[in-house]
């Protein structure tokens, strides 16, 4: 069975501050997150902590941030077992994000 | 020709039934092979391998009863001994995903890899209807660029090699070669799947496949560049596929729109360009000399579907299309209804084009060529860099009698992508009105 990992990206600037929002919006990922546990669909997944706690290392040694600079970044994954990318874009279709300011890249597994 | 096999047949009557057995048989037969080794190219080898075979076999035991089922064999047996052979050479990419039908383990098991799947030899309709349609819903996947929908589309559901298909869009041949080789390779690498979509995914994946052909027809009805103001040939390619997607996938509003348009600019080959190859505007064209039951055929379909309760941007244009060809004299078409259905295709499908269009319907009746300006400076920027917005402008501003202005419009739509007998046309200047 192929495996996608679907990528969820936000620009950084523009998660809201407001407490009851942002527990609102988890809370849809969370239904979310939990839909695609019974359906038997996701076998991993994760929010990602704010890009400004990564670390990135080089061939010169390490970085203070990410290994690239962009407005938007990834702020959470999931890994699918799905049958082709028809049913993965399916299943990302419905992710929260997408009405929430963000997006979301689907992306094939190799072996 | 028909003899049974064994009668060797004589080398035009091998040729002509090669070639209508390519026209007729090639989607089914490549689909089939496909189906058989999941892999795109190995299938498209296999098949062209099959029909230059056929070349050859037929000319000396005869042409089959069943040419299409022949093919599909041999095909199918060709690919499948050259996966044998190359098994560990080859699959470098995954397997081509062939979902199987309906299930929810869909693309997990399938009978048709082993050589004994009846199902081919028998060419049963309900298989190969089913196995052409989702290789053509798998050329116009939306995961695709259009322009690689297009080109898959004329090479794996018409046949069409590459050489044609570089000549219809005026791109080096090289660089659609790289371009379907790179759209295969997509395909394999992020599993867009071989299937026919569910019914509730149907609508916007048909419109893919509409797009896919409308960008066919576009080219055919005015070439985006070279001497020729249009290619009858890719126009008869739409009509194909169009016709093809009726049969396979019937009752759809939005088929019966598109294939409406196409028969009406094959209705009236031979009369959009004049003796110098200049294009002529359609109410200008000799109405006499258009194909009359194609015509009354178009007209039937985009009425079929009205009543049928459908609605949807490709009808609409085909009623359009249908309100402008149908009155056998041009003064008789009803400059009211084809605005009024520009109306309706603008409430609901808004977009620059039909804005651009609906100005120049109402041109033709013509409406305040002052109000219609200011009309077109709302689409100006979205259509900065397409000539038949600047040809419109021309138009208006001469009628308006603000002469230079007009002149400037006409150098603008010049400098615009276009074809060389168009040029020719606005370089003349005088004549009859350019609008389309």
């Amino acid at each position: 069975m192929p495996r996608y990992t679907v990528f969820m990206y936000h620009p950084e600037d523009r998660r809201t501050t407001d407490e009851a929002q942002l527990a609102a919006e988890l809370a849809e990922h969370d239904t979310y997150a939990q839909e695609m546990v019974a359906e038997g669909v996701m076998t991993f997944g994760s929010p990602l902590a704010a890009h400004t706690a990564t670390t990135s290392i080089r061939a010169g040694g390490l970085v203070d941030g990410p290994y690239l600079e962009a407005k938007e970044t990834v702020v959470g994954f999931y890994v699918l077992d799905v049958p082709d990318l028809d049913a993965a874009i399916a299943v990302a279709r419905r992710n929260p994000i997408l009405h929430q300011g963000g997006g979301v890249e689907v992306r094939p597994m190799t072996a | 020709m028909r003899g049974p096999t064994g009668a060797p047949a004589d080398r035009a009557a091998v040729d002509r039934a090669v070639a209508a057995a390519h026209r007729d048989h090639w989607a089914a037969v490549l689909a089939a092979t496909a189906g058989a080794v999941r892999d795109l190219d190995l299938a498209e080898d296999a098949t062209a391998e099959a029909f230059a075979q056929a070349l050859e076999q037929w000319a000396r035991d005869g042409v089959p009863e069943r040419p299409g089922a022949w093919l599909t064999v041999t095909a199918r047996r060709r690919a499948l001994d050259a996966r044998r052979r190359e098994q560990t050479l080859r699959r470098k990419l995954p397997l081509l995903l062939w979902d199987t039908g309906g299930g929810a383990d869909g693309g997990a098991a399938d009978g048709g890899t082993s050589d004994g799947d009846p199902r081919v030899i028998d060419e049963s309709e309900v298989v190969v209807r089913d196995e052409r349609l989702r290789l053509l819903f798998l050329c116009a996947h939306p995961a695709l660029a259009p322009e690689s929908r297009v080109a898959l589309v004329l090479r794996l559901v018409l046949g069409l090699s590459t050489e044609e298909i570089a000549a219809a869009f005026l791109v080096p041949v090289p660089t659609m070669g790289a371009r379907l080789t790179r759209a295969k390779r997509r395909i394999a690498l992020s599993g867009i799947p071989c299937r026919v979509p569910e019914p509730e995914e149907l609508p916007g994946r048909l419109t893919a496949v509409l797009d896919a052909i409308s960008l066919v027809l576009a080219a055919g009805h005015t070439a985006p560049a070279g001497e020729r103001h249009d290619r009858p040939d890719l126009v008869g390619e739409a009509v194909r596929l169009l016709e093809l997607l009726k049969r396979l996938l019937p009752g759809q509003g939005e088929v019966h729109g598109l294939l409406a348009q196409a028969l009406l600019v094959q209705a009236r080959a031979g009369t959009r360009t004049d003796a110098e190859g200049l294009p002529v505007p359609l109410d200008a064209q000799d109405r006499t000399r258009w194909d009359r039951s194609a015509v009354d055929r178009a007209d039937e379909l985009v009425l079929d579907a009205l009543r049928g309760g459908h609605r949807g941007p490709y009808l609409l244009q085909g009623a359009i299309a249908a309100a402008r060809c149908v009155p056998e004299r041009a003064e008789d078409v009803d400059g009211d209804e084809v605005v009024e259905l520009y109306d309706h295709l603008l409430r609901h499908w808004p977009g620059p084009m039909v804005q651009l269009n609906r100005t120049v319907a109402r041109a033709r009746r013509g409406d305040d060529p002052t109000l219609l300006l200011a009309e077109l400076d709302g689409v100006a920027e979205d259509l900065a860099d397409y000539r038949p917005f600047h040809v419109a402008r021309a138009e208006l501003l001469r009628v308006a009698g603000r002469e230079e202005e007009s002149a400037a419009a006409t150098q603008e739509a010049l400098r615009c992508p276009g074809n060389a007998a168009e040029d020719a046309l606005l370089r003349r200047g005088a004549g009859p009105s350019p609008l389309p």
